[in-house]
């Protein structure tokens, strides 16, 4: 009983708020990150535990696995629009990934950030369901990493294009992919909204970015450990 | 499965988008009867990471400790990242 009124819950504010940001697409009004807020606020406000709902919301959760692997058919379909700029794409993915986890990892070391946090930090330059599978095989705490992930995110779809634009990058396919690397989903669909090239390119850089981070993030992370010790 | 054979220390539904998207290619399957469901799932993924999501409330005492720390990720990461991946980026030739 308690468990479909938790998922009828999260679904129908879910589905509310996508409604809102299908009328007034900004990224300040990202879906996600409304319903996070909403749903810790009813929390706290009600005193429910967060296990009573994660508890409760579980069959929610279940899904989130099979949907990850559903990422590979629209990989498949960019696939062919990938093909030519691939090189430029892998490299790209590769170097934005591994400044993320390098320079997350020295920022955690310098501030004293303790082991379970700094496993929290390395994966976020990549999309959320792909950071909390990383977080979560680093020792981290896939919470914190997701809640970054998406803000980073919104930040970078208020003012990721205005940024670029300030660093002389005026290509809309460069646009797209420093957008698609950094700021994942939110900064894709900032990118859509810029240029349809951009847009593109965003989305091919940050599938592969996924793709990437998958691999890369954790042997980075295993290496860096080695030489900090 | 694979991942208990192995023993390698890797997401499972990642090696599943791998061994899919292998599978699309050498069309082994045929994409489009795999459509319907896989769109499905995509529309709604964002809802499925929603409760995890709410986790962070758990942690507040930590967030708070560390408030300089997360807001620095924040800010500077994505500004970095942006700068030299747009500025690598632009250096590729694109046909418009």
């Amino acid at each position: 009983m308690i468990s479909i009124l938790a998922c009828a819950l999260t679904t129908l504010l879910f589905l509310v708020t996508r409604k809102i940001y299908l009328t007034w697409p900004s990224p300040l009004l990202n879906p996600v990150l409304i319903c996070i807020a909403m749903i810790s606020v009813l929390l706290l406000i009600s005193g429910v535990s967060y296990d009573q709902y994660f508890h409760a919301s579980r069959p929610i959760n279940w899904l989130l696995e099979p949907a990850v692997v559903a990422l590979a058919y629209p990989l498949y379909q960019q696939f062919t629009y990938i093909k030519p700029v691939f090189a430029l794409l892998t490299l790209c993915a590769f170097v934005g990934i591994s400044l993320s986890t390098l320079i997350a990892y020295i920022i955690c070391i310098l501030l004293d950030a303790g082991d379970v946090l700094t496993s929290t930090m390395m994966a976020l330059s990549v999309t959320t369901p792909i950071t909390l599978l990383i977080t979560e095989s680093l020792g981290g705490l896939p919470s914190i990493a997701a809640a970054m992930v998406i803000l980073i995110g919104v930040l970078g779809g208020v003012f990721g294009v205005y940024c670029l634009s300030l660093f002389n990058v005026t290509q809309p396919q460069a646009k797209g992919i420093a957008l698609g690397v950094s700021c994942h989903a939110i900064g894709t669909a900032a990118a859509m909204e810029h240029h349809p090239l951009a847009g593109a390119f965003a989305s091919a850089a940050m599938i592969l970015s996924a793709m990437i981070s998958a691999f890369w993030v954790p042997i980075l992370f295993t290496i860096l450990n080695h030489l900090n010790h | 499965m694979l991942i208990a054979l192995t023993g390698v220390n890797f997401p499972a539904p990642l090696v599943g988008l791998i061994v899919l998207f292998l599978l699309l290619l050498f069309n082994i399957i045929n994409p489009e009867k795999l459509a319907p469901t896989s769109q499905l799932l995509i529309k709604y993924l964002p809802l499925f990471f929603i409760p995890v999501g709410v986790g962070f409330i758990s942690h507040l005492t930590m967030i708070a400790e560390h408030i300089v720390l997360i807001s620095l990720l924040l800010t500077v990461l994505p500004v970095i990242i942006l700068l030299c991946v747009g500025k690598l980026a632009a250096k590729g030739k694109y046909r418009d």
